[in-house]
């Protein structure tokens, strides 16, 4: 059996998450579902993010109550637990938990959550008590529905945690992925593509001691292979911070402070500390939990 | 008769969106330039020259407690507004200077479905435009697709009409980029968040077609989070339309109380994620309208407490 024909069985499958009736809200009409090249017709303007993830495909339901605003459910089947953690992670998280799925969100009405290789969106058009229920309720169903619960991606367990914005990891493939959440000058310098898993997470100065200073960004990638790793680096440094030598870290253009090393496989870049030993001191945090790949 | 009564309304079109700084408001080639360049000067209650009207409609009874949208409200709203739009005492006037028996017209809507344009709001123009001598036959409502539509290839006016919401690519989903489905291909458009929008204004389906504009200000979307960029938190029941002939003017109007709903919510100015410079671009790159507030003369009707504007 070919992945494709793998992947329109599982189209019904999703489907099947759904519930069929919560708090009275039942679906509208039949449900409708998407491929990646038919997403645009689905969400407007976003699609590319999921496209960019993998996404394969996605069911989409509308319920109504006769009393009530519509709740509008929809499920991503992304392929693999890290780019449903990637899809998740698109948006600042900062919503309380709803405690369902791996990692999970309600917030004004709306319900996410990422489970194994599903990210779910269920929407109140309006909330209220009985759409807050109704949300969570459909949501309840779901999480319970799909049966797996992979880990979020092993590069999440190297970022050192103090200082880190929780809220604020984003997960990307390509250059257009890391572009969306951050402008790393012109070209590809990092050497991005679709085989490359990337993690963009943001962490709070202690150096400057001012909550008001922006965060500053460390990159954490994972490349193919080491030599794939040893390339992109030497790439980025050659493009990114000419005349870097053997120094710990290096004031760059943009006035804050960039470093970066090679951890076999792995990539790491610091940039915009607010000063060398901030700098320094991350990328040292992540060599310290860098733990060994297993074999591939 | 019917031929000089269609000529006589697009005369009065011209006046009502005169002044060079609107020539391309209504887009273009409608006006030519020569004529608008020509024309005397606006009718009270329009526009004069360099500026553009809009008018902002308010009835805290447009929505009921659960933001369902009072159709009979909403469609008396819509025509306060044409009426004080071209400085008439009855709607039926206005819009008879808006249209005509020969004319075919599209109303290029949105129905992105978790903040449609009311379909009370839809009627009301398809009765408003049929009202002035238009036949039944010969009024297309869409969304999609309108570049295939025969009803609005073949139109010779639009009525151009969504609800104003934050937007994953543009920054925010403005009347500029409504008509973006008049290609095939929008995400030609969606370079540099959509800075040039304003340039499907000069295509040919488009061009010198579009006679008003409506920006549904009923619940706007300030804020977009999650895989469709809703979220109801970040509405509010704002109970307004924005309508005018110039589409610049209009969006920055909404702009601009997006903006301060923003500061409200957040407590601070927080940028758009994607900056909706498009409306400004409309101005100063492609000088379809007015972005520049102090050249927008708001006309108000209803209640304004909270306008933020």
């Amino acid at each position: 059996m070919t992945d494709e024909a793998s992947d329109q069985s599982a189209v019904p499958g999703i489907a099947g998450f759904l519930p069929q009736a919560v708090e009275g809200f039942s679906p509208l009409e039949a449900d409708r579902f998407f491929t990646a090249d038919t997403l645009f017709d689905l969400i407007n303007g976003g699609a590319e993010i999921y496209r960019a993830l993998n996404v394969r495909h996605t069911v989409h339901r509308r319920y109504v109550h006769p009393e009530s605003s519509d709740i509008i459910a929809d499920i991503f089947d992304m392929g693999s637990a890290a780019d449903a953690y990637g899809a998740w992670h698109n948006d600042i998280r900062e919503g309380e938990s709803a405690g369902m799925g791996r990692e999970s969100e309600y917030q004004g009405g709306s319900l996410s959550f990422w489970k194994d290789r599903y990210y779910v969106s269920v929407v109140a058009l309006y909330e209220t008590d009985l759409t807050a229920r109704a949300v969570r309720g459909i949501g309840r169903a779901v999480a319970d529905a799909i049966p797996g619960d992979a880990q979020p991606p092993r590069l999440t367990r190297q970022l050192p945690g103090e200082g880190l914005l929780a809220e604020q990891v984003y997960f990307f493939h390509d250059h257009q992925g890391l572009t969306r959440r951050y402008r790393l000058g012109d070209g590809n310098p990092l050497l991005l593509n679709r085989h490359t898993e990337g993690l963009l997470a943001r962490y709070r100065s202690a150096a400057s001691g001012d909550t008001t200073t922006p965060p500053f960004i460390l990159l954490l990638i994972r490349y193919p292979s080491s030599e794939a790793a040893d390339l992109a680096h030497r790439n980025f440094r050659a493009s990114h911070t000419p005349g870097w030598k053997e120094q710990p870290a290096i004031r760059t253009a943009g006035g804050g402070w960039t470093s970066s090393c090679l951890l076999g496989d792995r990539v790491a870049v610091v940039i915009g500390a607010a000063d060398r030993n901030e700098a320094a001191t991350l990328i040292q945090a992540v060599r310290s939990s860098t733990e060994p790949e297993p074999t591939r | 008769m019917t031929s000089r009564k269609t000529e006589l309304t697009r005369r009065d079109f011209l006046q009502a969106i005169s002044g060079a700084a609107v020539v391309g408001a209504a887009g273009g080639s409608l006006l030519g330039s020569k004529s608008a360049a020509a024309s005397p000067a606006p009718p009270p209650g329009t526009s004069a020259p360099g500026k553009s009207s809009v008018v902002l409609v308010r009835d805290a009874a447009a929505l009921d407690e659960n933001r369902k949208v009072n159709g009979p409200v909403v469609s008396r709203m819509l025509d306060q507004a044409v009426a004080a739009l071209f400085d008439e005492e009855s709607p039926e006037k206005a819009w008879s200077r808006l249209f005509g028996p020969d004319d075919t017209v599209g109303i290029k809507t949105n129905h992105w479905e978790f903040l449609p344009t009311p379909p009370a709001l839809e009627e009301a123009i398809r009765r408003r435009v049929a009202g002035a001598g238009v036949p039944a036959a010969r009024i297309s409502v869409a969304d999609h697709g309108i570049y295939e539509n025969p009803g609005f290839t073949g139109a010779t006016a639009l009525v151009n009409i969504r609800p104003m919401r934050t937007h994953h690519w543009s920054g925010v989903g403005s009347l500029l980029k409504n008509v973006i489905t008049i290609t095939p291909s929008p995400s030609d458009w969606h370079g540099d968040s959509c800075a040039d929008l304003a340039g499907l204004w000069s295509l040919p389906g488009i061009k010198g077609k579009v006679r008003l504009n409506i920006l549904v200000m009923l619940t706007p979307l300030f804020h977009g989070k999650g895989a469709h960029h809703y979220q109801a938190e970040y509405t509010w029941p704002y109970g307004g339309l924005l309508v005018g002939v110039d589409p610049v003017a209009v969006d920055a109007t909404g702009l601009r109380i997006l903006e301060a709903q923003r500061k409200i919510h957040f407590g601070e100015d927080v940028p758009f994620t994607i900056p909706p410079h498009h409306i400004r671009m409309a101005e100063e790159k492609h000088h379809l309208g007015i972005a520049d507030p102090a050249r927008i003369r708001i006309i108000r009707i209803g209640t304004m407490e909270n306008a933020l504007v």
